[in-house]
């Protein structure tokens, strides 16, 4: 579920008299919306501050407990029951309640290193991995990973999302994109299979890699 | 003087009405148009507009016999009854309506009354709900002080307030019909010509509070909490809320009165904003 904030008409925050060793700034908000005004406490002020850009359930967890630590009960259910609430006072609207993961796009791993010798051709190895045989992509497979690749003159890996990968590739190979989704998904979660890349969220300009769906299997040669 | 008529700056079959800043044209009509004219005009003097004011709506009044006292219904336009004092209060809140909605997104509008000393100028405005003693207290206080409002104040970006000293709705002796009173009639004192906001209280009547007043300093939040349901078109202001904090900024903490007879308020309004001289 992705959700944002119901743009209010005015709004009053008051900061923190004491921020303590928490990274929350503010003790309380009051959001104006047309006949009624909302008082929001320290949790509900921080996510309608997140929830400024669409944001999805996992994401403002994630950046829930970064700030407030994790809470006693389950991180994921405190944060539906909070969003919940401020969807019904409407200061949250749903922008996208289908898949959770929609928001989350494909990044190279930090542990993948590569040499990509041309457009055609790239040679990944998982450095976690150091027994298994380093993995050559040819052709479109290579096309993808290079849209994985951090852009020309900077380091960081960038974050793709399925729906622009597959824009890209479609684009690049003049093709449809429903006639290359099966192939690049299947692609995509050997890559993953392998270590080589994973699902990750871009939040204010930091990455956070999301918890592997997948665990590696136990006793894999040169797994820790 | 304007040239169009007897009435300054309108036809003289009308009146033009000024209040929080805003004008509206007030046109008796029907077989009573004359004598409706005359009520209007006894009734609203202090309003009634210098030249150069733009209407911004024309409500027709009509005293017609056998015909339904409509309810209260805001923004109306053409007000009818054959009651002439519920007539008259029906136009009154008609009047208020139209001048809200000409002062929306423009001025801050509480449902309050308010009063101003006669030299300096500082203001006391209370807020309340309707029919909960803004009239009582105004009434009160406007002997000494300044007949700002009993019923509406819309107040400024620099504190000045508009004033809007409109007829007192009180309750007659009975306790049941609502009589239109001018302030003249009641001998409240005009407006400073150029009233600005010291403080603004809430009103919290409740005739079974003992002894004096009790004052209470309230915080920023609960205040705008508190006074929110009292504003008029807070939302269309541009930043509606920072404007309410502003103003507490520069007049101190809203404070919450409670009491049981406008008469202890005395003490502390002279207070608030100065002993007349």
């Amino acid at each position: 579920m992705i959700v944002q904030l119901c743009p209010p008409n005015d709004r009053l925050t008051r900061p923190l008299a004491d921020a303590g060793e928490t990274d929350a700034t503010a003790a309380d908000s009051l959001l104006l919306y047309d006949g009624t005004i909302v008082h929001l406490g320290t949790l509900g002020t921080a996510i309608a501050e997140l929830a400024e850009q669409p944001i999805g359930i996992e994401t403002l967890a994630h950046e829930l407990q970064q700030r407030f630590g994790a809470p006693p009960e389950d991180l994921l259910k405190a944060t539906h029951e909070a969003v919940a609430h401020l969807i019904d006072q409407a200061v949250l609207q749903v922008v996208d309640s289908g898949d959770p993961s929609a928001e989350l796009g494909w990044q190279v791993s930090e542990r993948a290193a590569y040499v990509a010798s041309s457009p055609e051709r790239v040679v990944v190895l998982n450095l976690d991995r150091p027994a298994e045989q380093p993995l050559a992509i040819l052709g479109s497979g290579a096309a993808i990973w290079h849209e994985l690749m951090p852009p020309e003159g900077t380091l960081e890996r960038p974050i793709r999302r399925d729906s622009e990968l597959l824009e890209r590739l479609a684009e690049r190979y003049g093709c449809a994109q429903e006639s290359i989704s099966a192939d690049v998904q299947n692609f995509l979660a050997e890559l993953v299979d392998r270590g080589l890349i994973q699902r990750s969220t871009d939040v204010a300009g930091t990455t956070q890699a999301m918890p592997p769906s997948r665990e590696a299997p136990p006793g894999r040669p040169g797994s820790q | 003087m304007d040239s169009g008529g007897a009435e300054s700056g309108a036809a003289s079959d009308r009146l033009r009405i000024s209040g929080i800043g805003a004008s509206v044209d007030l046109r008796p009509v029907g077989a009573h148009a004359p004598q409706l004219l005359g009520h209007l005009r006894r009734l609203w003097a202090r309003c009634l507009s210098h030249a150069g004011s733009e209407s911004a709506a024309t409500l027709t009044v009509n005293l017609a016999e056998g015909h339904a006292d409509l309810p209260r219904t805001p923004n109306a336009l053409e007000i009818v009854g054959s009651d002439l004092s519920l007539l008259l209060e029906r136009t009154t809140q008609a009047i208020t309506s139209a001048l809200i909605a000409a002062r929306a997104g423009k001025l801050l509008m509480f449902h309050a009354g308010g009063v101003s000393h006669p030299v300096t100028g500082k203001s006391l405005v209370f807020v309340a709900e309707s029919r909960t003693g803004k009239t009582t207290l105004a009434k009160l206080l406007a002997t000494q002080l300044g007949y700002l409002s009993d019923e509406t104040i819309g107040i400024d970006e620099e504190l000045r307030i508009h004033p809007y000293p409109k007829p007192l709705s009180v309750r007659s002796d009975d306790g049941h019909a609502r009589e239109e009173i001018s302030p003249d009639a009641l001998h409240l004192l005009p407006a400073h010509e150029q009233p600005t906001l010291s403080r603004l209280v809430i009103l919290d009547r409740n005739p079974s509070h003992l002894g004096p007043p009790q004052v209470e300093e309230i915080d920023l939040f609960d205040a705008i909490i508190t006074l929110a349901p009292q504003t008029s078109s807070l939302s269309a202001l541009p930043q509606g809320l920072q404007r309410i904090a502003d103003l507490v900024a520069h007049t101190g903490s809203v404070l919450r009165l409670r009491y049981a007879e406008a008469q202890s308020l005395v003490p502390l309004a002279t207070e608030l904003i100065g002993a007349p001289a």
